[in-house]
């Protein structure tokens, strides 16, 4: 089974080091999410349409809300891979950049040397499992290290794609917001398109070419991103967390966690902790 | 010796309200906020925006009523949907006059009774203390001056026009997207433009001795001369956008060491005015008129303001801001306005009072300001 070595969570959004076994379902996040194999069987990440085999020559790169998998190559193993989650408030914090997107310019990110350098530093940390006050600046380092590698030889539209999805439709805009107020009840996909002012199928499709997901990927964020938060601040019990999200048995909120997170739920609980 | 103290936390990125104001709530936790903002702000994609920042279970309460100066009885409404619904922030959406009764309202939520007694005049600011809720500001074309200052003008329930001045009332955090200005009308864009170059200049030529400031007026006023007309030309032109925003930003954070004439004529035209007027469209006809009233004292600062802008003479500066200002869809007689004759009058003696007054670098008195507002009317 899939679990975890260590997972830190800070400022900067969260780092784990997983031992990942089996294929995480295709989902997405707020974060903009960097992963690196590390050891052991090599992997693919799927990101959009663009398949990035991980290895120790390359990693990938996925920017907030990019819909993306993870599956492992050439038949069973466990690929021990390290994978960050940064937000990207606290990267604009620290850049000191004015235009907000920590938009990659490409998904594929070449392990050069010097990546490589600061991811080692970075797992050694995690592996340590201990706070440290260096574990910001080289998440960091890394993190600016492939955003400025991503845009080499690119030409810098990161910033405008990031512009545009401000200029949401207002009834896509409606929709988001009932299901960040409702993503706990059992929310049916006819009733939130009605209430957002469209059609099923016409919803369905400003939706995903909008915000680049479906609905239903959306809502699955949400409740990912609040499970995860019950767990670590939380004394709520596993089953308890899964029913106050909708789910009715603790193994089928187990299954949607492991799937969407990549390890269940209790381990999660287990080896991560506030740096 | 000087004091210098800068102010507060300010997030300044295209695109960035979403994100900072989720990580300012989250990591206050924060769940029950209180909305501050004028219809025009509540509605539509502005608003969607801002909700879209509020992180999972929130639930925010709204406040609309927003009266042209902060009153007393709005506050205390604020004070009392605050209470009633637990609510643990205030967000102040929009402009000066939201952001301005947000800080009144946060006196009305700390202390019961009347907040009379919390005014600068009556020596309240020190009554004010610090236990007050925290609120965000988050200015759109305008308001900036009000998201970044210590103070607020504010009507009292029996009709008294006063202001309330603490550090206290300073916003917590500060929160400037550009992409918020993008559909602003040319008018609001050149009120705003006025506004941010009247802000520079006057705090740059203010008395005093506050480096920062003058440094950060300098550079906030070179920014606006150079985009305020792009803007105009297309207003979704981003860069423009986002230079005119760090322009009113520096303007509102440079006017902390001290304005002038033109900012006492805009604040007492806007008490004395029956109709709601627009302070950038006051500082647009004021600023020229004052700027010949001060030039002979203040003959070297015209000269590195018109070198900041790679003018040759202090004339030229003066000149250039003339022109900049005919050119904007804004009115040019304070008669456009509709004030007339007797607010005039009035307005003078309310400005030879107002603490810019002092600030002003050349002395004004009363008749001054008479003569400067009738070659305007």
């Amino acid at each position: 089974m899939s679990g975890a070595v260590s997972v830190h969570h800070g400022a900067f959004g969260r780092a784990a080091l997983y031992q990942l076994d089996k294929p995480i379902i295709t989902h997405a996040h707020r974060e903009a999410h960097l992963i690196f194999y590390i050891d052991s069987h090599k992997a693919n990440v799927n990101v959009c349409d663009e398949a990035i085999a991980i290895n120790e020559n390359y990693g990938a790169a996925v920017n907030p809300w990019q819909p993306h998998s993870f599956e492992l190559s050439n038949g069973p193993g466990v690929c021990m891979c390290l994978v960050l989650y940064i937000k990207p408030i606290w990267f604009l914090e620290n850049s000191q950049s004015v235009e907000h997107a920590l938009s990659f310019g490409t998904a594929k990110i070449e392990m050069t040397k010097r990546v490589r350098e600061w991811v080692f530093r970075l797992t050694s940390l995690l592996l340590d499992d201990e706070n440290s006050e260096l574990f910001d600046g080289f998440l960091y380092e890394t993190t600016r290290q492939c955003f400025e590698q991503s845009w080499r030889g690119n030409k810098q539209v990161g910033f405008m794609a990031n512009a545009r999805m401000h200029y949401v439709d207002f009834r896509v805009r409606r929709s988001l917001r009932l299901m960040k107020e409702r993503f706990t009840d059992d929310l049916e996909m006819d009733w939130l398109a009605r209430a957002s002012g469209l059609s099923r199928p016409h919803f369905f499709k400003l939706f995903k070419k909008q915000m680049g997901i479906t609905p239903n990927l959306f809502l699955n964020t949400l409740r990912a991103e609040q499970a995860i938060e019950d767990l670590m601040v939380t004394n709520k019990s596993v089953t308890d967390i899964g029913y106050d999200l909708g789910f009715s048995s603790q193994a089928s909120f187990t299954r949607f966690f492991a799937s969407n997170v990549g390890i269940p739920p209790s381990e999660y609980r287990r080896v991560a902790h506030i740096v | 010796m000087t004091l210098i103290t800068y102010l507060t936390r300010i997030h300044f990125a295209d695109g960035v309200l979403e994100d900072a104001l989720w990580s300012e709530l989250e990591s206050g936790k924060k769940r029950r906020p209180l909305i501050i903002a004028d219809n025009e702000h509540m509605h539509g994609d502005l608003a969607e925006r801002l909700l879209a920042g509020l992180p999972i279970k929130s639930r925010a309460e709204t406040y609309c009523d927003i009266p042209p100066i902060p009153t007393e009885h709005c506050a205390r409404q604020i004070a009392d949907i605050y209470h009633e619904s637990a609510c643990d922030v205030l967000l102040a959406f929009g402009t000066s006059r939201t952001i301005d009764l947000a800080k009144v309202a946060r006196v009305a939520i700390a202390h019961s009774g009347s907040i009379g007694r919390f005014t600068h005049k009556r020596g309240g600011s020190s009554r004010i203390g610090n236990a007050l809720p925290d609120l965000f500001a988050i200015p759109s074309i305008s308001g900036f001056g009000a998201a970044v200052s210590a103070h607020a003008p504010l009507v009292l329930k029996n009709g008294e026009r006063t202001l309330m001045m603490c550090k206290n009332l300073i916003p917590a955090v500060t929160i400037c997207d550009p992409l918020l200005t993008v559909n602003a009308t040319a008018e609001q864009s050149a009120s705003a433009g006025a506004d941010a170059i009247t802000h520079c200049v006057e705090a740059f030529l203010s008395k005093g001795y506050h480096p920062p400031a003058d440094g950060i007026a300098l550079d906030g006023l070179k920014r606006a001369m150079e985009n305020l007309q792009p803007v105009l030309d297309n207003g979704s032109n981003i860069h423009a956008r986002r230079e005119m925003m760090a322009a009113s930003l520096n303007g509102a954070l440079a006017l902390q060491k001290g304005l002038g004439a033109c900012y006492a004529i805009s604040n007492a035209l806007e008490l004395v005015s029956d109709c709601e007027l627009d302070q950038g469209g006051l500082n647009r006809i004021a600023l020229p008129r004052v700027l010949r009233f001060n030039e002979d004292a203040v003959q070297e600062k015209l000269q590195a303001l018109a070198r900041t802008l790679k003018m040759r003479k202090q004339r030229n500066f003066v000149e250039g801001v003339e022109r900049c200002f005919d050119d904007l869809p804004l009115p040019k007689l304070l008669s456009e306005l509709g004030i007339g004759p007797s607010q005039i009058n009035e307005a003078a003696v309310i400005a030879s009072s107002d603490l810019a007054t002092d600030t002003n670098p050349k002395n004004i008195d009363t008749e001054d300001y008479l003569s400067i507002m009738r070659s305007v009317h």
